[in-house]
């Protein structure tokens, strides 16, 4: 049987308090990141794996490759004295540990070839949205409007009013203040609809890397919650949604904009 | 409020209405809205000068980013209108039908007795890499837009849900498009003037599964114009006015997600139930409708949110070709609709007045008219639905 799990897009490996995560991605014998992954997405995801079965939650070093407001505000962890050492390796790989870290081999069997010609694109498309000079077009949306619903946006946190109001609001339905009770939605749904824009339809924030993906999948997902959002599919998944398709949250690159990497949260397909 | 206004005295009538054709335009804004409030006066029965006016609100989104503001004035001081209280009024693609809402208001509270309601956009004027300005403005940015979504997408969601949810297929609005191209091949005014066939329209290159091209309305610059006037005044320009039976709006949530349901909107039923109720009529009364297609997908969901077809039979209804010219009881789109007329954001709301008021008075192409067309409705929306606009005419008072 094998050690390895395979967790929201990515693949994870244990040996006591030492983890690793990498990308399901394998490229010249080299494992590189997904079309929207990269550090801090790893680290996200292992730290939600983490948060299931280990009570330390407390991050005493993370490496500077990682986003950590990104990071904090998509999990519990906090930072601290005693903890977690998270560091970013020289592929596209994260490990964690307590106390001592020992090395644990990538899971090289359980990848995937990744397509070399739009891997390459897509890296290079990454420079160029990455410009300090490449803003949007029409609407636009301002790193301040960004942040504000940061943990909407990356921990799926709502508003317990009677009902779970995701994204949150200023008032209810009733123009009521909503109590400050806040809770964190489970990251699970179905697809309710779906579609596949072309690229040349997408918004301009996607205007690089849309025509090398062939277009941008955005799903509506229906949590088990009870709320509804839109999400992006994730990148790197070469699979056509369907309605009543099982799907689950996770936070991955949306696009850069003004130098900054804006993360949010992506649909993964999972029943297929 | 609503109650209040719906019993006051004065009755509202159009006695003028004009539009530049719609499409690629050589001219700018101020040219365009020249041309538009040129073909408006020109359309008066009777003497008018545009010094009579007491009022003007002109609708538009956004004219690509520029001059977004005091709009208005710098439009009409080409039109002979300086001097008097204009404002933009900006409601995404419902921009020019609440500025009708809001002109007729201006007359029914008895502060005005001529007023324009207008719109104009400019779209094409942009580089293609700036035409991206477009997509996206109207929706809610934070959430649908940073989820890859702009209208295309949005209306491609409420179709896929409409299929799964219902008897319905993309041919159906396959034969809405083939039926809106139909209808305007023969208007001047129109932006596509082609006939375009069943296969051709289901084949078309895909923009947003499951819709196709010819599933959605072309960028557009045009502008629109209409001349409404008190009923105590309405003589002096014409013996023949066009009557503002009802005007109504609503709103409902911005972004899809935020609906309880994806296959109909909210805000139309809403209107279109006041509407009706105001005018005292019900939707078979209704000989014409233009409908807000920016994608056929919204003209399915209209005939089923106005009335004209039941919840989960306007694909059957499309099917049938009940919305086609003198072939059914109420026509769809006459002018060819947003699909094949055009829709230049702002102008598209009374744009479809002009289309009603020719219709009224039997003054469209002759091959276009509507036989004995005497009750007509206007469904404008904003965005996917967060905004509609819905009014009804009769060549009589009601």
């Amino acid at each position: 049987m094998s050690d390895v799990q395979k967790w929201q897009g990515y693949l994870i490996k244990s040996q006591g308090d030492n983890h690793l995560i990498c990308s399901p991605w394998i490229l010249d014998g080299s494992c590189v990141f997904g079309h929207d992954s990269d550090y801090t997405t790893l680290a996200i995801s292992l730290l939600r794996y983490l948060s299931i079965d280990f009570e330390t939650s407390t991050l005493t070093n993370i490496d500077e490759k990682i986003s950590q407001e990104t990071l904090l505000a998509s999990t519990d962890f906090v930072t601290g004295n005693e903890g977690f050492t998270i560091t970013c390796n020289d592929d596209a790989s994260v490990s964690i540990f307590l106390d001592s870290h020992n090395s644990i081999e990538l899971p090289t069997d359980e990848m995937g070839d990744i397509n070399s010609d739009i891997y390459h694109q897509i890296t290079n498309a990454w420079q160029d949205e990455f410009n300090v000079n490449n803003i949007s077009q029409g609407a636009y949306v301002s790193s301040q409007q960004y942040n504000q619903n940061l943990d909407s946006r990356l921990s799926l946190v709502a508003q317990d009013n009677g009902q779970l109001i995701w994204p949150q609001r200023q008032m209810d339905a009733g123009g009521n203040d909503i109590q400050d009770k806040k809770i964190r939605i489970k990251p699970f749904g179905k697809v309710t609809t779906w579609t596949k824009l072309s690229a040349a339809g997408a918004p301009s924030e996607f205007a690089i890397r849309a025509p090398i993906l062939g277009g941008v999948c955005t799903v509506m997902i229906e949590m088990l919650d009870g709320p509804k959002g839109v999400f992006l599919q994730v990148d790197d998944q070469n699979l056509t949604p369907q309605i009543g398709d099982s799907a689950e949250i996770v936070v991955r690159r949306l696009y850069a904009q003004e130098g900054v990497i804006r993360y949010g949260a992506k649909a993964i397909i999972t029943n297929r | 409020m609503l109650l209040a206004l719906g019993t006051v005295m004065v009755d509202v009538g159009i006695i003028g209405a004009g539009q530049t054709k719609y499409g690629n335009h050589q001219l700018g804004m101020k040219g365009m809205w020249a041309e538009a409030a040129r073909n408006a006066f020109n359309s008066v029965d009777k003497d008018f000068h545009p010094n009579q006016i007491d009022e003007a609100f002109i609708g538009s989104v956004a004219f690509g980013g520029g001059q977004l503001g005091n709009t208005a004035a710098l439009l009409t001081e080409h039109s002979g209108m300086q001097g008097k209280p204009v404002r933009r009024v900006e409601n995404a693609c419902a921009s020019s039908g609440f500025a009708l809402r809001d002109a007729w208001m201006a007359i029914k509270s008895g502060q005005a007795d001529i007023v324009v309601a207008g719109g104009i956009e400019k779209m094409n004027d942009l580089t293609p890499e700036r035409k991206r300005f477009w997509l996206g403005v109207s929706g809610d940015t934070e959430w649908e837009r940073l989820a890859g979504l702009t209208f295309p997408g949005t209306y491609a969601l409420m179709a896929r849900r409409y299929f799964h949810e219902f008897d319905s297929t993309h041919d159906d609005l396959v034969n809405i498009s083939v039926k809106n191209h139909f209808h305007g091949l023969e208007n001047h005014f129109a932006h596509i003037r082609k006939d375009v066939s069943f296969d051709k329209a289901k084949n078309g290159f895909m923009v947003a599964d499951p819709l196709t091209l010819y599933d959605c309305c072309p960028t557009s610059d045009g502008a629109s114009c209409v001349i409404l006037a008190a009923d105590h005044v309405v003589k002096q320009f014409t013996d023949d006015p066009i009557w503002i039976n009802s005007s109504t709006a609503a709103s409902d949530y911005l972004a899809l997600h935020d609906r309880p349901s994806i296959t109909q909107l909210l805000a139309t039923q809403m209107a279109a139930k006041r509407a009706y109720s105001m005018a005292g009529i019900k939707p078979n009364d209704i000989d014409l409708a233009e409908v807000h297609d920016c994608f056929t997908i919204a003209e399915l969901l209209a005939t089923e949110d106005l009335g004209f077809a039941d919840r989960g039979e306007g694909g059957l209804f499309a099917r049938e070709g009940r919305g086609r010219r003198n072939e059914g009881n109420t026509c769809i789109n006459p002018s060819g609709g947003l699909k094949s007329k055009g829709h230049p954001l702002g102008a598209t709301g009374t744009g479809q007045t002009v289309e009603i008021f020719k219709q009224l008075r039997g003054e469209v192409e002759s091959i276009r008219q509507v036989r004995d067309a005497e009750t007509a409705l206007s469904h404008n929306v904003g965005g996917s639905g967060a905004t509609c606009a819905v009014h009804v005419y009769g060549r009589d008072r009601t």
